[in-house]
């Protein structure tokens, strides 16, 4: 691999729940129908696809542990089944903490992420990122007793991934019941031996906050990244705040590959060149309508735009 | 016979172009148009267990979902009658999704049936709002998962066999106490598979449990189908049609993916009515001769072209239609 002070990695979620490891036959899928499920349906295709357009990385949802052990048998058969096709790291894996706001829920959530952390370390991952508590909807605002709920909860589960050799960090949804106006003050609630922050850049920027302001403020607990790009910026809470926010109503679509929005990416460069920032980048592109061009769109992006500054 | 068309065309946790996207709202308002456009004006939905991560969903895959976009299922129907549809005449729920969401819920296996009789309580209740008149359960997991779970000891799986039999009294009752039929599907995965089938309904009150024959999953765990539609049509409350050509050469219905089965050229489980090896003409003449007169739900089971599934379905139908009414004339 290149020396590189930066490598990328790839949320997976795009694609939606990948069922099978590989399909074997073209004519099954196409035969009667004459779609294109054939390619668009198996890990074997997909981790090509990522790694023919220069990913080196992967993330997972952990939301996909049990069709991916159904498919596999185990994790760590994933990870060899990936690296055999050019994935090197399964870096991180998605999960979450609804209803951590409650310290009753508490120890249903820590038996559950005991399962997510075992599988990322079974798979020699990095990095568990977890959205720290529900929708807003239904749950936010949160009170004081709520939020040091929500904190001792992240770490908690900050130890547990600890204990095998793995980070959490903080991954914030713009919907989620942590939101604006209590989103750094969380941060800072919570341990910074044991609880790193993954910026999501377009989840952040359309809650409001000014992603530079925030990276130059919070660069050491900022290990970790999403990188997307938006055009809702400091969406209105009525829009973050209302029922499944995460889904607009009429299809508007919240988030873009780096350069198909607003974002100041080359400041977010050159800021991590400032801090000498290493490490993997997360790429999220969930809601896309076309992965594969979102992927290569991405791709020549951080060609083009971002290694020039920062590498 | 009343055509039901099933939402369970569309498989929700797929990978593809736009798959993500079959959780937004938008998506399930253009969709739902598509059913009455198809001329069906009543639908079967499948229904997983009520966890935070789904409830958000903007997809009317859970009781949680639908109250949280459209206030109540009262709503929810509603807004189906303005878009054409009548009623959700039938809901599926299944042990596979309950055993599922045990990862994301953390519930041990002891609590299996206490909380799938909870998610049928629930369902049933949405049912009556939407003006329905069966629940369609698929009583246990998948045989791959019961012997992983309990370490493939048979005397623990018979166990829970006995139990998922008990559960599906108490379901039953619950079903007969709102005016609801209650009646259960055999997939092919699971432990009452085919032909065992016949063991299991002698351990339920039949007057409170009837049995839905589904062609698809009959044949593939080795069962005739005309033979157990001819057999089960007196007492049937619904039946299922699903198509098929899977032949299970590798036994994919022992492993934890039998859906979709990993190994081998033959992977794909379900066709679109019409399009697998189903007789559905044999079928269609059993119910007649049998004065079947309840709802048939067409299922085109993960449609790998959605819209195009809806209109095929409709294709089906008619032509069943028009097929036995012409050996009729005749």
């Amino acid at each position: 691999m290149e020396e590189r002070n930066l490598n990328y990695t790839y949320m997976t979620n795009l694609w939606g729940n990948i069922n099978y490891k590989q399909i074997n036959n073209f004519d099954e899928w196409y035969m009667g129908d004459f779609g294109n499920a054939y390619y668009y349906q198996d890990w074997d295709k997909i981790l090509r696809y990522f790694a023919g357009a220069g990913f080196k990385g992967i993330e997972i949802m952990v939301f996909s542990v049990p069709s991916i052990r159904n498919a596999f048998g185990s994790m760590k058969n994933f990870k060899e089944f990936a690296q055999e096709r050019g994935i090197e790291r399964i870096t991180g894996m998605f999960s979450h903490h609804v209803g951590s706001q409650d310290k009753r829920n508490h120890p249903e959530i820590y038996a559950y992420e005991q399962q997510a952390i075992d599988a990322l370390a079974e798979c020699d991952g990095i990095n568990l990122i977890v959205q720290p508590a529900g929708q807003y909807y239904g749950t936010g605002p949160l009170d004081e007793e709520g939020l040091k709920n929500v904190a001792e909860c992240m770490n908690t589960v900050g130890r547990m991934c600890a204990e095998k050799g793995l980070a959490v960090s903080i991954h914030n949804e713009f919907w989620c019941a942590v939101n604006k106006y209590d989103h750094e003050k969380f941060l800072e609630m919570t341990d910074p031996r044991y609880v790193f922050y993954c910026l999501d850049t377009a989840q952040v920027a359309i809650m409001g906050k000014d992603i530079l302001h925030f990276y130059d403020t919070y660069h050491d607990r900022v290990q970790y990244f999403h990188i997307k790009d938006t055009t809702y910026i400091n969406a209105p809470d009525e829009k973050r705040f209302g029922p499944g926010a995460e889904f607009d109503e009429h299809g508007a679509r919240w988030f873009w590959e780096p350069g198909g929005g607003l974002l100041d990416f080359k400041g977010l460069w050159k800021l991590m060149k400032k801090y000498n920032h290493k490490g993997w980048i997360g790429i999220e592109s969930d809601g896309t309508p076309e992965p594969l061009a979102t992927i290569l769109l991405t791709k020549n992006y951080i060609d083009t735009v971002l290694d020039p500054i920062y590498k | 016979m009343k055509a039901v068309a099933s939402f369970g065309i569309v498989n929700a946790d797929t990978s593809g172009p736009g798959a993500f996207l079959r959780a937004a709202k938008w998506y399930w308002d253009e969709l739902t148009d598509m059913f009455p456009a198809a001329g069906f004006t009543s639908i079967m939905i499948p229904m997983v267990p009520n966890t935070e991560n789904v409830s958000r969903n903007g997809a009317p895959i859970c009781t949680a979902s639908i109250k949280t976009r459209f206030g109540s299922p009262e709503g929810y129907l509603s807004y189906l009658n303005d878009k054409g549809i009548e009623n959700v005449e039938a809901i599926t729920i299944s042990a596979q999704s309950q055993y599922n969401s045990l990862f994301e819920t953390g519930l041990p296996i002891e609590k299996f049936f206490d909380e799938f009789y909870k998610h049928a309580q629930d369902t049933v209740e949405a049912l009556q709002q939407f003006k329905g008149s069966v629940l369609l359960v698929s009583p246990t997991p998948g045989i791959g998962f019961l012997n992983e779970t309990f370490n493939n000891d048979e005397g623990k799986i018979q166990k829970f066999l006995g139990e998922a039999a008990e559960c599906m009294n108490r379901i039953g009752e619950y079903c007969k106490e709102g005016n609801i039929n209650m009646a259960i599907r055999n997939e092919y995965w699971t432990l009452m598979r085919g032909a065992a089938i016949d063991d299991f309904m002698k351990n339920v009150d039949t007057n409170l449990v009837s049995y839905a024959p589904d062609p698809a999953h009959l044949h593939i765990a080795g069962a005739d189908p005309v033979e157990y539609f001819k057999k089960y049509a007196g007492q049937a409350k619904t039946v299922c049609f699903t198509d098929t050509k899977f032949v299970d050469e590798l036994d994919a219905y022992k492993t934890i993916s039998p859906e979709f089965p990993q190994d081998g050229r033959v992977q794909r489980v379900y066709y679109d009515l019409g399009f697998g090896d189903m007789d559905f003409e044999a079928l269609y003449a059993i119910l007649k001769d049998a004065d079947f007169d309840g709802p048939v739900i067409l299922d085109s089971k993960y449609s790998l072209d959605i819209p195009k599934g809806i209109l095929r379905m409709r294709t089906f139908w008619n032509n069943l239609e028009k097929n036995y009414a012409a050996k009729e004339v005749k």
